[in-house]
């Protein structure tokens, strides 16, 4: 009895969880043929010369980055966007990172006033540029805290009503502000707190001087893989959470968010891995707390490219820390687990990642185990295995098929024929090889958050350097 | 209603679509011979599904879940490799341009140009003609399109094409028909060509309820409205986003208009609309009642009193100073910012003075606010003089 | 004088060639991402006429290499951009004049002529300055 009870459970979880992502597939389109439609005919660059224009801060924190701190700065100037600020804070870096800085920006040491809005490690003295054409960097040196204390920092010294956090070494497009801005000036109703970007794979694409000139599906397999994983995530995921107001995450990589409210809400959380996704959860409680409408927003233009880890140890490392950093938001905020008090965020946000980011991989873990168990009792029905694997499989190749169009669709990066042949058997090798590893990392993640490791792992990078020189 | 539900009443159609087929297909596979018996891969299809729905019959041990499944699991299944291909299949055919309607649309626009080019500057008679045979949307694009980037003897000129094409009479006549995104390119195209006779269709999305919409009759009717160009300001009682004001404030400055009383506009009981007068007053440095901008810095809405501040500050209004220092400590922090700044004006010493009374009953997140947005000078002298507090504070 | 006209809008490009065409002029026009620094190299223009709000390529980039590539041509930056700091920068990239939308294209050739004169005066005055510290 207990099997065939084991036997229609699966049944049904594999079949709601396709229609949910059917579903989610839906809004998505619609949601990304509105925008489409909306921004037909707007013109973004009105806003570089309207003095109605807010400004902006970008918040860049650099942890021993030496080699390429230099370019990753440049690369910032090019930034489209009238009335911006540039904050760079260098975390405790052991290398001579910050020697760099100061030596190529012509960088003095200002004063500057010990208190701080939100509390961080100290900081050791605040840079600014004697050159008037750097007039708009400023570059902090605090001790080593973390990310989310020097992004602290940086929220600290910055003087505008709306800050970008970014990874330093993600390459943004010049109209990334722009285009993320503009949300938080035309909302009617719902008031939006943060905006974040379409995060895209920077690996093996030609990149001169912080601009990605060339874009290519990378060469290794296994950041191809991400290549697909990414579209799919955003462009079917993330648009239609942003659709449905129930947005957990804006990546750490890209993301603008309104500095009063995160100042309100006590900064970044320095006491977890995922304090990208925490800080999201967290403005959104305080606000439903407040009974303060809002929304969280995600744009499908691709407005940041960014090296994924290329190899086995580094990606299982990035997983591993994604897991934990999960595990602890969703710890964290458990009040809110289908309370109504909460709205879309709780009954629909939060739900869905407890049971689709976290106990996904545990349930899909635990349908392995029933196998190899009806496998070992040979109480299997081969065919109808066969069949019902087949089916889970030719879904999921379908799904990352419908990705990539509407990747064509709408934004049209990889124009290439090549990079066509090389996407197209992407989706088929995935769910054989890449899915798997994810799941067992995942599962890692779970055990090591039980071992209780919050650490962050640096995340190797092969830095842009190398593949510039090409 | 459909339309902000469609996303479900898409999927509901797909499953009921899907049911409804897999229906089809299990009578299809319960019979044993069919209409194209000899087909090779639809009966080896045919006998799949055959096979397996045996075997999940003959097994006692499989749910009747399965069962009741089948059908439409095995209808998905087809349908998804058909996906795949399809999909696979439509982005190459794209890739190749040799989707037809695609590529005449590219071969379209290319001719599109090249006869508004030789209107301009070759045989304008010929072009004309050619002109009046093809799509009049394609041509309007790229009219507008043109006409946004440059200005001087040129734009009479386009201007006259787009008369001589008869295509003012095809933009009131869309106005009325066209879904909304294409509304926004045609009233966006009379503004720009200045079709008066629009106006009167206009006048009413000024207050729609799609806020693109909304905001490009808005700017039209700035344009094309000769007497009481923002009379929309006093009937709106939707929001007027900052992203709205700013485009409105360049289409002023663009057609340089001549400019309402914003003043007037104060009393509106919008407060967006207050926020977006307030803008404009300040932008354009217009003079009026100050009584009206210092009851604003006490107005209920925090939007309106920080803009209001920044009227102050760039219009110097230092009538306002007492104001704002008797209502600095219970206000919002974004607000005091706002106040720091507008307080500037005052002098230097006074400031210092008022700061300094109430350094003790300032919170600390306020305190650091101060001390970013004063000037320099000053804010050494608070620098210098908390530090003095502080050693008191313990000797004691 | 050979010039190359570098502009997303296809219509607005066609538009400046037919201004700049002359017995003296050749022109050539690029309107797509790839094909602008490609014609750039194989052309090798005395005047470049550019946007840098240009979609695919960087605007910016393609102004600084421009001016790395051929450091004696002319660059003539025609952009919708206002922002001070960015038109700042456009310069010290090496811009030697800049044209804000919406411009009056009739007046291009004037303008062209103007810039030449200028680069040639600031090209002697430079001269002079070298010789007479010698």
């Amino acid at each position: 009895m207990a099997d065939i009870f084991l036997n229609n459970l699966f049944l049904i979880i594999a079949a709601l969880i396709m229609a949910i992502y059917l579903f989610l597939g839906i809004i998505s389109m619609f949601q990304l043929i509105d925008y489409k439609r909306a921004n037909r005919y707007t013109e973004f660059n009105a806003l570089l010369s309207s003095p109605l224009a807010p400004g902006v801060t970008v918040i860049a924190p650099a942890y021993n980055e030496s080699k390429t701190i230099v370019d990753n700065i440049k690369a910032l100037f090019t930034i489209q966007y009238n009335n911006y600020e540039i904050i760079l804070v260098n975390d405790g870096s052991t290398d001579d990172t910050l020697n760099r800085i100061i030596q190529e920006f012509d960088l003095v040491e200002t004063e500057y006033i010990a208190y701080a809005a939100l509390p961080t490690q100290p900081v050791k003295g605040i840079y600014k540029s004697r050159n008037q054409a750097y007039s708009f960097l400023t570059v902090v040196d605090k001790q080593n805290g973390g990310k989310a204390d020097a992004l602290n920092a940086g929220i600290n010294v910055s003087h505008f009503p709306y800050f970008v956090a970014i990874d330093v070494d993600s390459i943004v497009i010049p109209d990334a502000l722009q285009k993320l801005v503009k949300p938080f000036l035309s909302h009617t109703d719902n008031k939006t707190i943060a905006t974040g970007g379409v995060i895209r794979i920077a690996n093996s694409c030609k990149i001169e001087n912080g601009q990605v000139v060339q874009v290519n599906v990378p060469d290794e397999y296994i950041a191809r893989f991400q290549v697909v994983e990414y579209l799919r995530a955003f462009l079917m995921g993330r648009m239609a959470w942003s659709k449905l107001n129930g947005l957990l995450i804006i990546s750490g990589a890209l993301g603008m968010f309104d500095k009063d409210i995160v100042v309100q809400c006590g900064g970044y959380n320095s006491n977890t891995v995922g304090e990208d996704m925490e800080l999201v959860v967290r403005m959104r409680r305080y606000l439903y707390e407040q009974g303060v409408k809002h929304k969280v927003e995600y744009i499908p233009d691709p407005l940041c490219w960014t090296e994924v880890p290329a190899t086995h140890d580094a990606l299982q490392r990035q997983r591993n820390r994604w897991t934990r950093g999960n595990m602890d938001t969703l710890k964290m905020h458990r009040k809110l687990f289908f309370n109504p008090k909460y709205g879309r965020l709780g009954m629909l946000g939060y739900p869905f990642w407890l049971f689709f980011e976290w106990l996904a991989p545990l349930v899909e873990a635990g349908g392995y185990v029933f196998m190899l168990f009806l496998l070992m009792t040979s109480m299997i029905n081969w065919p109808v295995f066969l069949f019902l694997l087949l089916f889970v499989y030719l879904f999921s190749v379908s799904f990352s098929f419908y990705a990539v169009l509407f990747d064509e669709f709408t934004f049209h990066r990889y124009h290439r024929f090549a990079h066509l042949r090389k996407l197209f058997i992407i989706p088929f090798i995935e769910p054989i090889v890449y899915h798997p590893l994810n799941v067992y990392w995942a599962i890692r993640g779970n055990i090591s958050f039980l071992k209780g490791n919050r650490k962050w792992d640096k995340l190797e990078r092969q830095g842009f350097s190398n593949t510039a020189s090409e | 209603m459909l339309r902000r539900y469609k996303a479900i009443a898409v999927f509901t159609t797909a499953m009921i679509l899907l049911i409804a087929f897999s229906s089809i297909v299990k009578s299809w596979l319960m019979q044993k011979n069919w209409v194209l018996e000899g087909n090779n891969i639809f009966d080896w299809l045919h006998d799949l599904g055959r096979y397996l729905m045996a075997t999940i019959e003959a097994n006692q041990k499989q749910s009747t879940l399965l069962l009741w499944l089948f059908p439409v699991l095995f209808t998905a299944l087809l349908l998804t490799v058909v996906n795949i291909v399809t999909i696979a299949l439509f982005i190459l055919l794209r890739r190749w341009g040799s989707i037809r309607f695609l590529h005449r649309k590219n071969e379209m626009r290319k001719k599109v140009q090249a006869s508004i080019i030789e209107y301009l500057y070759g045989d304008s008679e010929s072009a004309l003609e050619q002109m009046k045979q093809l799509k009049k949307q394609m041509l309007i694009e790229e009219i507008i399109s043109l006409r946004k980037q440059i200005t001087g003897s040129q734009t009479e000129n386009l201007q006259q094409l787009f008369y001589q094409l008869g295509l003012d009479t095809f933009v009131v006549q869309k106005i009325k028909s066209a879904r909304w995104f294409n509304k926004v390119l045609y009233i966006d195209a009379a503004q720009w060509m200045q079709v008066y006779a629009s106006f009167e269709l206009i006048q009413p999305y000024q207050y729609a309820g799609n806020p693109h919409l909304r905001n490009v009759a808005q700017m039209a009717c700035v344009n094309l409205d000769t007497g009481q160009a923002f009379a929309f300001l006093n009937i709106l009682d939707q929001s007027l986003p900052i992203w709205h004001q700013i485009l409105l404030h360049k289409t002023m400055v663009r057609s340089s208009l001549p400019l309402p009383d914003f003043y007037s506009f104060l009393q509106s009981e919008n407060a967006s609309v207050i926020v977006f007068a307030l803008n404009m007053i300040r932008l354009f440095s217009q003079k009026g009642s100050k009584d009206e901008i210092i009851r604003l810095v006490t107005h209920h809405d925090p939007v309106v009193r920080r803009n209001a501040l920044r009227v102050v500050r760039d219009l110097n209004i230092y009538e306002a100073i007492p104001v704002v220092k008797q209502n600095f400590l219970g206000e919002t922090l974004r607000v005091q910012v706002g106040m720091i700044q507008a307080l500037s004006l005052d002098k230097p010493q006074e400031t210092f003075e008022f700061y300094r009374n109430i350094w003790l009953d300032t919170p600390r997140r306020l305190q650091a606010e101060i001390l970013k947005h004063v000037s320099p000078g000053l804010q050494a002298m608070l620098l210098k003089d908390m530090e003095r507090v502080q050693i008191e504070q313990k000797q004691n | 004088m050979k010039i190359l006209i570098c502009e997303s809008n296809p219509l607005l490009v066609q538009l400046m060639g037919k201004e700049l065409m002359s017995e003296q002029n050749e022109v050539h026009l690029a309107w797509v991402g790839e094909e602008m620094a490609s014609q750039l190299t194989s052309f090798a223009p005395d005047i470049l006429i550019t946007e840098v709000l240009l979609p695919q390529i960087n605007g910016f980039e393609f102004i600084h290499n421009a001016r790395l590539q051929f450091p004696n041509m002319m660059i003539i930056v025609i952009s919708s951009l206002i922002s001070n700091r960015l038109t700042e920068l456009i310069f010290r990239l090496g811009a030697d004049e800049y044209i804000s939308k919406p411009f009056d294209p009739t007046q291009l050739n004037n303008h062209i002529q103007r810039a030449i004169l200028r680069k040639k005066n600031s090209l002697i005055s430079n001269a002079i300055d070298y010789v007479t510290k010698i």
